[in-house]
C-alpha cells in the first residue's frame, strides 16, 4: 500500500471528523470528532515519515507532540463540559444561549 | 499467498475499520454507542501505525488515545446524563451545507494526494539493525526537540490545573 493510499485514508478521516464537528449538536460527539481530525493528521505525518525518508523520524516525533496536545485538549474540553452541565443541565450546543447563568 | 498481497489486504481491512467506525460514530443517536465506535476507530488507527512500522507510536496511541481519552469521554458521558433515555436526544443540524463543503474539501485533498508526484527515494526496506524506532524518537525528543518537549509538558501541567479548577465545587457557605 503506497503513500497515496495512506494519505487518502488520512484525508477522508479528517473530512469525516470535520463533518461530524459541523453537524452534530451533542458536545461530546463534537469533541470526539475533533479528536478524529487530530488522529487523521497523525496518520498523514507517520505516512510521510515512513515513505519519504525511512531514516528520519521527525514525522513520528511531530505525531507524538500532537498526541500530547490532543490529550490535554480533551481533558480541558471535558472539564468545560462538566462545568457547563452543572450550569444548564443539558449537553446540547443549542441550549447554551445566555451569557451569564 | 504472496506477502505483499496479504499485507495489502490487512492494510485495507484496517483502513475500512477506521473509516467505517468513524462514519458510524457520527451518524449515531446514542452517545454511548458513538463513544464505543470512537474507541474502535482509535484502535484501528493504532493498527495502521503498526503496519507502517511505527511501533512506539502505535503503543502510545493505544495507551493515550484508546486508553485515556476514551475513558475520559465515557466518564463525561456518564456524569452528564441523568437517565438512559436522555442519551438518545440528539439531532443533526445543517446537514446539506456541511455536506457540500466537506465534499469539496475531500475531493480536493484526494486529488492532491493522488496527483502529486511524491519523491519516494528515501524509502528503503525495513530492517531492525538500528534496534527499532524507540532510540531515534528518544534522541529526537530529548536532544533535538527538547524545547518543544518541555513546552508540551507545560501545556499538560496547565491543562491539569485548568481541569481541576474548572470542575471544583465551591465549598458551601461562600458568598
Amino acid at each position: 500500500m503506497t503513500l497515496e493510499h495512506y494519505l487518502a485514508i488520512g484525508s477522508v478521516l479528517f473530512c469525516l471528523g470535520l463533518y461530524g464537528a459541523l453537524v452534530r449538536k451533542n458536545f461530546i460527539v463534537i469533541l470526539m470528532s475533533i479528536e478524529l481530525m487530530l488522529n487523521a493528521v497523525n496518520i498523514n505525518l507517520v505516512a510521510f515519515s515512513r515513505f519519504l525518508n525511512n531514516a528520519a523520524y521527525e514525522g513520528q516525533i511531530f505525531a507524538l507532540f500532537i498526541m500530547i496536545i490532543a490529550a490535554s485538549e480533551a481533558a480541558v474540553g471535558l472539564a468545560i463540559l462538566l462545568a457547563l452541565f452543572r450550569n444548564i443541565g443539558i449537553i446540547e450546543t443549542d441550549s447554551a444561549r445566555s451569557m451569564k447563568g | 499467498m504472496p506477502e505483499a498481497l496479504l499485507k495489502d489486504i490487512v492494510s485495507w481491512g484496517t483502513a475500512l475499520v477506521v473509516l467505517g467506525a468513524a462514519v458510524r460514530m457520527i451518524f449515531n443517536k446514542n452517545v454511548m454507542h458513538s463513544a464505543v465506535y470512537f474507541a474502535v476507530s482509535l484502535v484501528g488507527t493504532a493498527g495502521l501505525f503498526f503496519l507502517m512500522y511505527a511501533e512506539f507510536l502505535g503503543i502510545a496511541q493505544l495507551l493515550v488515545y484508546a486508553g485515556a481519552i476514551v475513558v475520559l469521554v465515557l466518564i463525561a458521558v456518564m456524569a452528564s446524563t441523568k437517565s438512559y433515555a436522555e442519551l438518545e436526544l440528539t439531532r443533526l443540524t445543517q446537514t446539506w451545507g456541511s455536506a457540500a463543503g466537506v465534499f469539496v474539501l475531500t475531493s480536493f485533498m484526494l486529488y492532491l494526494s493522488y496527483t502529486t508526484v511524491w519523491d519516494t527515494t528515501g524509502l528503503k526496506p525495513y530492517t531492525t539493525e538500528h534496534g527499532g524506532d524507540i532510540a531515534p524518537i528518544g534522541k529526537g525528543i530529548l536532544i533535538d526537540y527538547v524545547l518543544a518537549f518541555e513546552l508540551a509538558s507545560f501545556v499538560l501541567l496547565g491543562a491539569l490545573i485548568g481541569a481541576i479548577v474548572l470542575t471544583r465545587r465551591e465549598p458551601e457557605g461562600n458568598p
